[in-house]
C-alpha cells in the first residue's frame, strides 16, 4: 500500500519512464525509419512530459499575473520548465522536419525505407 | 483534393483561423499563448489551404518573397539589444531604457516588444509553410 | 528471439527508471527543490521589472531573450538544412524547364 501511494505521488513521472521506453522499444525494433523517427518523437514527448511535472505546484494557476500587485509565490506554477520546454519543442520540431528530408533522400537512392532491405542492398554492393 | 464541402468550408473557415493567429499574437504579453503558438496557428492556416486547394494556388497566396521576412526577425532583437547597449544598460534590459510591454489593464499597443513578438511569430509561422511546401514538392 | 530479447532488456531499463524516479520528491509539493529562488524571483518581480503579466512571456522574451534569439536561428538553420539537402542535387532538366 506504501508503494502504491508512493507511485501515485509520483505518476507523471512513471508515466514519463514508460514512454521513454516505448520510443525506445519503437526505434530499436521496427525496421521502417519512419516509425523510428515516430519512436524519436514519442521519447521527446516523455522528455517534456518530465520537464514540466517538475515544475508543477498541485492547485497551482498559469503564471499569468493579472493585475495581482504582490503575487503568492506558492500559488503559480514555475514558469521556468515551461519556457525552456518551448525551446525543447522547437528543437524537437527541426529534428524532425530534418530526419523527414533525410528519409526521402534514402527513398530516392534505394527505392524502399525499410532497415533490412537497405542493409542487403549495401551488402550486394559492397560484395560484388 | 477536388471536393467541394472540404474546399467550400475552408474557405469559409480560413479567415478564422487567421483571426484567432493575430488574437493570440497580439495578446501574447497579458493572455495565455503567445507568439510561437499564434505563429503555429497561422501556418497550420496556411498548411489546411495547401492541403485542399494545392500547391500552385496556395504558392499564389504565400510568395516566396516572404521568406525573406525571417532575416527582419533576427534584426529585430538585435535592434533592441543594440538599442539598450547604446542607451548604456545591459542587453535586453528594456525597462530601464524606457521600453515597456503593456501597461496593467491596458489594451493592445504596438511598441518594440510586440513587434518581437510579431516577429517571432512570423518567423514560426513562414517555417512550417516552406517546410510543408518543400516536402510536398517532392513527389513521386 | 530478436523482440523477446529487446522486450527483456527494455523491461530492465522501465525497472530502473521507476525505482530511480521513486526517489524524487513527490509532484506538485511547494517545498520542493525546483521550486527555488530563481521561480520566486521570476514570480515576485515579473511586473516591476518588465511590465508583461504573463511571466512564461517575460521569461522567454526579456530575462532569457538572447535564448529566444538563438532558437530563431535554429528554425533557420533547420530550413536550410532542409531545402540543401532536398533541393541540392536535383536533375538537370527539371531545373531548366523550372
Amino acid at each position: 500500500m506504501e508503494l502504491l501511494t508512493m507511485i501515485l505521488d509520483r505518476i507523471n513521472y512513471v508515466g514519463a519512464a514508460t514512454l521513454f521506453v516505448i520510443g525506445l522499444y519503437t526505434v530499436l525494433t521496427h525496421p521502417n525509419l519512419l516509425k523510428k523517427v515516430i519512436g524519436l518523437n514519442i521519447m521527446e514527448t516523455s522528455v517534456f512530459l518530465f520537464m514540466v511535472s517538475v515544475g508543477y505546484v498541485s492547485g497551482g494557476k498559469a503564471p499569468i499575473l493579472g493585475t495581482v500587485k504582490e503575487p503568492i509565490v506558492g500559488a503559480y506554477v514555475n514558469p521556468l520548465p515551461t519556457a525552456m520546454i518551448l525551446t525543447g519543442i522547437v528543437v524537437a520540431v527541426s529534428i524532425t522536419a530534418y530526419a523527414l528530408s533525410l528519409i526521402i533522400k534514402i527513398y530516392e537512392a534505394y527505392g524502399t525505407i525499410e532497415l533490412d532491405e537497405i542493409m542487403e542492398a549495401r551488402s550486394e554492393q559492397a560484395n560484388g | 483534393m477536388d471536393d467541394l464541402i472540404v474546399k467550400t468550408i475552408i474557405r469559409i473557415v480560413t479567415p478564422f483561423i487567421y483571426l484567432y493567429g493575430v488574437y493570440i499574437i497580439l495578446n501574447a504579453s497579458v493572455s495565455p499563448g503567445g507568439s510561437f503558438a499564434g505563429g503555429a496557428i497561422m501556418g497550420s492556416a496556411l498548411v489546411l489551404y495547401t492541403i485542399a486547394f494545392g500547391l500552385e494556388k496556395a504558392e499564389k497566396k504565400v510568395p516566396n518573397r516572404i521568406f525573406k521576412w525571417q532575416r527582419e526577425v533576427l534584426l529585430c532583437f538585435l535592434f533592441m539589444g543594440f538599442v539598450t547597449i547604446f542607451m548604456g544598460y545591459d542587453v535586453l534590459k528594456l525597462r530601464e531604457a524606457g521600453a515597456y510591454a503593456l501597461e496593467m489593464g491596458q489594451v493592445v499597443k504596438v511598441d518594440l516588444l510586440n513587434l518581437v513578438n510579431i516577429g517571432i511569430a512570423m518567423k514560426v509561422a513562414v517555417t512550417l509553410i516552406s517546410l510543408f511546401h518543400v516536402f510536398i514538392k517532392e513527389d513521386y | 528471439m530478436k523482440k523477446l530479447s529487446s522486450i527483456l532488456i527494455l523491461g530492465g531499463l522501465l525497472a530502473i527508471m521507476i525505482v530511480g524516479v521513486l526517489e524524487l520528491p513527490a509532484i506538485g509539493n511547494p517545498d520542493n527543490p525546483s521550486q527555488n529562488e530563481v521561480a520566486q524571483y521570476y514570480i515576485n518581480n515579473a511586473i516591476d521589472d518588465t511590465m508583461s503579466p504573463n511571466t512564461v512571456t517575460a521569461v522567454l522574451k526579456y530575462y532569457r531573450g538572447v535564448d529566444t534569439f538563438l532558437e530563431a536561428g535554429v528554425l533557420f538553420t533547420s530550413i536550410v538544412a532542409v531545402i540543401s539537402v532536398l533541393r541540392g542535387n536535383k536533375p538537370k532538366n527539371e531545373t531548366n524547364e523550372g
